[in-house]
């Protein structure tokens, strides 16, 4: 079983993500093979808050050319967090 | 208008304390994050969309803060400046300040001003002086050295070579036997000066004529050389002999100097502009003199900023003079291993009297009314545009775009203020001759 650290790789912050924190929805890299419920249990030991609903996506890979050289981007999975009414996250405090 | 008061402090020192409406406040923070939205590059951001809590987070809120109060006072503390007429000769420093958003900023500025004097004489002064006598003795020294300038140095046949000629010759320099190319020359050309060490023995030759004689090195500047300690065998065969030829004085002479119609002429021209010189001259010593005393009777504390831009300012003028000679002032404090504030510490005593000497001036012409009007200004320029052989109209503009008017300016009323001195303090002068001029000033 993994830690929640290993699930719960980054937060993530930009444009998109900061309009919904006000609302409590807060956007994260997990690890590709972390499940929804995974990922609650994660986020609620971590930043011990009450997570009501989790989306998550499979970011996928974009090709990339550098000169002559053809690759791709790592594939990722973004989960969108929604938490309890009233709950915040104190690592995203003072920006959202 | 500001809020602002002033605070006298010891020393020449001011506190002035300034209130920024907390409006100016949050435009100046509104200002900031704008710009720094635009400049700044953050991940998932588009450029100018970041918001401000997000850049706060990025830039830090104590260096934020630290640039918009450098921004606020940057803008605000001339505008206070001009609006308390403080006439500040330092920087200020910054001893309090509350900056926050949304608040009404209030910091407090420390600096240093121009001293104000009280009252002190600058009149009934009475300045000993020499003055140069001008007469036919000083006009025929001139005329002596002009037409030592107009010489014509040309060959003499037959003559015979004497000290303060000129010569070419071929000269053979050899050292037991062998002959030193170095030191030898096939087209020496020279002058024979009293006590020549290596040409003397040649007085008295005739062109043509071939000479040999030893000359021993062993004079100091010549310890390095390789014939040091050893006589050297010196052959010399004089070629030409060129002697100096004086014009005549007549008036032709007076003619080819300029626009002088007789040597007469010439003479009055050379008279009056003596006179002129011994004038400015003795008047510049007696102006000296009374400072001195003005500046004897009457002690103020010097703005330490003031000092030290003085000190600067012979710095600077010293370091120009050395660059001209190839070094500088920092190869000379590494060479003699001294501190750079001790080397400025050795100018103190001369930039307190320089710059007390400034502001005696200044209040002087101020006590006095003393302004340069647009006339003065005129006149000045059209007399310096005669020198220059400018037109007035390139000359103003020159002035214009370089900020030279008000150097001008300044100068025009430093003139007129010594004019106003020497017109209020009694001056006597000694006449003497030229050479004793000096001799028996007892602090000058």
């Amino acid at each position: 079983m993994k830690a929640p650290q290993d699930i719960v790789i980054q937060p993530i912050v930009s444009e998109k993500s900061y309009d919904r924190m006000g609302e409590g929805i807060y956007q994260f890299k997990v690890a590709k093979s972390a499940n929804k419920s995974q990922i609650k249990d994660a986020i609620e030991v971590l930043f011990k808050v009450t997570v009501n609903k989790v989306n998550t996506l499979n970011v996928v890979r974009k090709p990339k050319r550098r000169g002559v050289f053809h690759g791709y981007t790592s594939t990722w999975k973004k989960a969108i967090v929604t938490l309890k009414e009233g709950d915040s996250i104190p690592f995203f405090e003072g920006i959202a | 208008m500001l809020k602002t008061q002033v605070q006298e402090l010891e020393a020449n020192r001011v506190a002035l304390t300034v209130e920024v409406e907390a409006t100016k406040v949050n435009a100046a923070y509104a200002s900031f994050y704008s710009r720094a939205a635009r400049s700044i590059k953050i991940p998932g951001f588009r450029q100018g969309k970041i918001p401000k809590a997000v850049l706060v987070k990025h830039i830090g809120p104590d260096s934020v803060k630290e640039q918009v109060e450098e921004e606020l006072v940057q803008e605000v503390y001339p505008q206070a400046i001009k609006e308390t007429k403080l006439h500040p000769v330092s920087r200020f420093e910054l001893e309090e300040s509350n900056l926050a958003e949304g608040q009404p900023f209030v910091f407090k500025a420390v600096f240093e001003v121009r001293p104000r004097l009280g009252e002190f004489n600058y009149k009934s002064y009475t300045s000993q002086v020499q003055r140069e006598i001008v007469d036919e003795e000083s006009v025929s020294k001139v005329i002596g050295q002009v037409r030592e300038q107009h010489s014509k140095t040309e060959p003499v046949e037959n003559a015979s070579l004497e000290v303060d000629d000129y010569f070419s010759a071929t000269i053979e320099v050899a050292h037991e036997g062998a002959v030193d190319s170095e030191l030898s020359d096939e087209k020496a050309a020279h002058k024979l000066v009293e006590n020549d060490k290596l040409f003397s023995p040649c007085v008295g030759m005739k062109v043509g004529e071939i000479r040999t004689y030893q000359i021993k090195i062993d004079s100091d500047e010549e310890k390095n050389s390789k014939y040091y300690g050893k006589t050297l065998d010196y052959k010399v065969t004089l070629n030409r002999v060129s002697r100096p030829t004086l014009p005549e004085l007549n008036d032709e002479f007076a003619k080819q100097l300029g626009d002088f119609e007789s040597l007469e002429a010439l003479k009055t021209k050379i008279r009056e502009d003596l006179e002129e010189r011994a004038k400015y001259d003795a008047e510049e010593r007696a102006f000296e003199g009374i400072l001195d005393q003005i500046i004897e009777s009457y002690s103020f504390d010097v703005p330490e900023a003031m000092v030290q831009s003085t000190i600067d300012f012979f710095i600077q003028g010293l370091d120009r003079r050395w660059r001209q000679f190839g070094t500088t002032i920092q190869d000379y404090l590494r060479n003699s291993g001294k501190d750079v504030n001790e080397f400025r510490e050795t100018f103190r005593e001369r930039a307190v009297r320089q710059t007390r000497t400034m502001l005696l001036i200044d209040a002087i012409g101020e006590r006095e009314n003393i302004e340069v009007t647009d006339a003065d200004y005129r006149e000045e320029i059209e007399k310096r545009a005669k020198e220059y052989n400018m037109t007035v109209e390139k000359l103003l503009t020159t002035l214009t775009e370089s900020d030279g008017e008000e150097n001008v300016r300044f100068s025009l009323r430093s003139q007129k203020i010594r004019d106003f001195l020497l017109k209020n303090n009694q001056i006597n002068y000694d006449m003497v001759k030229d050479a004793d001029i000096n001799k028996g000033e007892s602090d000058a």
